[in-house]
């Protein structure tokens, strides 16, 4: 049987996956997870709680805490091979104290946003302190960023807002998820940007994402993620594997980058992992 | 042999698509191997006249229909629907249809499509039906268009049980939910484009379902060819059920395997 790209190219292992989430049915399937990230090569996965069942777009602080002791659980269960994210909802009052809690766990290295990101009034405000501490910490920040058809959820940002974040806070590094969503305009939004990084996980693999987001913003700003456990690892790679970018970008995307951001690395072997 | 049961050639309305013309597809099935695929024109579904549109396929593929199986556009509620097809099949080669009722704005329980399906049996020909073709949340503000709903798509599958279906962009959930609602679905296979949700996902259906109504299909040039290969190469299925996946299942339906021969 002819199948060779079926099989990964031998340059895409190790991968570091720097967007995944547990299942929120909380069933034990850490380990069926972890196993089929590693037959994909991923060795290096950070991962945020988001919730149990159905995920809430305005978590409660204790919802907050409780996703959060998970990840840490899983963290030190799997040390090496996973790294947490501390996840806030930025308009309950105690945020700093969970943050301060969560970056003190041995393998939390960096902060989530998902869509709780506005206050009643929709106003952008309650990230504010987030991104203060995450600068003067100089701590990544993921956020997750949508241009949805019809306008996006309460709380959730836009490729625009997020530039706009990181104008006011450059110092701060910014992850900007899902290449914003609408990955055309996602892009071209952060592109001068300099402080805003894009995450290719979570969408579909639509042909020509990679190379746009490497065009427009270089290999160094473009990070590799899955959105796991929602997402099929290999279905994610293969936008890498797809793109018509140089291998040496394909390493820094799948890779490199990762680890420098997430982990302050510089530069590591293969063989290391 | 590995066919692909979900590709589109030509233009679409929203953005440029990396790869437009029959060099383009070729460069990707070459990249992955892809033997054959069975092509509709991309923006097939916004023509007036489905003739316009079957006839500049064709221009499209024009000296590579030993790889472009043609598959045409049809809309069954214009009035010449009955002459597009025939036309279709004789004149042009035309190899199947597929059809896009959401964008068309028909319920597949509608008199016309259902002889459409039994006109195409009488020729042994498939019918493909495409679930969408962009993601409901990122489509145009002016072309928003829902997905076909899965509980008709199983009603119609018992109503027109002889003829051959093939089902672009089923997500996983999607069919589950078909084959716990489908009675008559012999004739009908589903190509794996959209089943990347969950992480093991695909594994869980084979187990559930097994593997026999699976075919490739990329979705290509819209997605990388390569994401539904992957997905279904490292889906932690054995060896055996991927590569039925990949190259065997078509061969078992008579209608599919005659593309081979056209």
């Amino acid at each position: 049987m002819n199948r060779p790209l079926a099989e990964l190219p031998a340059y895409v292992r190790p991968v570091f996956d720097m967007h995944a989430h547990p299942s929120p049915q909380g069933d034990g399937q850490i380990e069926r997870m972890l196993a089929a990230a590693e037959r994909v090569g991923i060795t290096r996965m950070i991962l945020s709680d988001l919730g149990r069942g159905a995920w809430r777009e305005y978590p409660s602080e204790e919802q907050v805490r409780r996703a959060n002791e998970r990840v840490y659980d899983i963290v030190s269960n799997y040390p090496g091979r996973t790294y947490g994210y501390v996840y806030v909802n930025p308009n309950h009052a105690e945020t700093r104290s969970i943050l301060e809690d969560g970056l003190a766990q041995e393998g939390v290295v960096g902060i989530k946003l998902w869509v709780s990101c506005k206050d009643d009034a929709g106003r952008v405000d309650p990230v504010y302190s987030v991104l203060e501490l995450a600068q003067d910490r100089q701590v990544p920040v993921l956020i997750h960023a949508f241009d949805r058809t019809g306008g996006n959820l309460a709380g959730e940002l836009s490729p625009g807002e997020i530039a706009n974040l990181a104008r006011r806070y450059p110092q701060a590094a910014i992850v900007m998820a899902h290449l914003g969503g609408v990955w055309q305009r996602g892009v071209r939004a952060i592109q001068p940007v300099e402080n805003v990084y894009a995450d290719i996980c979570g969408t579909r693999a639509y042909l020509g994402m990679v190379e746009h987001a490497v065009r427009e913003l270089g290999a160094g700003r473009v990070l590799f993620g899955t959105d796991a456990h929602g997402r099929a690892f290999s279905g994610q790679i293969a936008k890498v594997v797809g793109a018509e970018v140089d291998i040496a970008d394909k390493r820094r995307i799948l890779w490199d980058n990762s680890t420098q951001l997430f982990l302050g690395e510089r530069k590591v072997s293969a063989d290391d992992c | 042999m590995i066919v692909d049961f979900c590709v589109y050639i030509g233009d679409w309305p929203t953005y440029e698509l990396p790869y437009r013309d029959a060099d383009g597809l070729l460069h990707l099935m070459d990249r992955c191997a892809i033997d054959m695929a069975c092509v509709s024109l991309a923006g097939g579904m916004f023509r007036y006249d489905a003739r316009d549109a079957n006839e500049c396929l064709c221009r499209l593929a024009q000296g590579h229909t030993d790889r472009l199986r043609l598959i045409g556009t049809v809309n069954p509620l214009v009035p010449t629907w009955r002459e597009d097809v025939q036309d279709g099949i004789e004149r042009l080669g035309l190899a199947g249809y597929r059809i896009h009722p959401t964008y068309h704005g028909y319920e597949l329980a509608a008199p016309p499509v259902l002889e459409l399906a039994k006109l195409l049996a009488g020729v042994n020909r498939p019918l493909f039906i495409a679930l969408a073709v962009d993601e409901e949340r990122f489509q145009h503000p002016a072309i928003r268009v829902s997905e076909v709903d899965v509980g008709e798509i199983a009603t119609f599958t018992s109503r027109v049980p002889d003829t051959t279906l093939v089902l672009n962009g089923f997500k996983t959930a999607q069919v589950h939910e078909l084959f716990e609602m489908g009675e008559a679905l012999d004739r009908v296979v589903l190509d794996i484009n959209a089943m990347d949700q969950d992480f093991e996902g695909l594994r869980t259906l084979v187990e559930r379902y097994g593997v026999e109504r699976l075919v490739y299909g990329s979705q290509m040039p819209f997605l990388y060819p390569e994401a539904a290969l992957m997905v279904a190469g490292y889906s932690g299925l054995p060896e055996k059920e991927i590569e039925a996946i990949l190259s065997g299942n078509w061969r078992s339906s008579p209608v599919l395997s005659g593309l081979q021969q056209d």
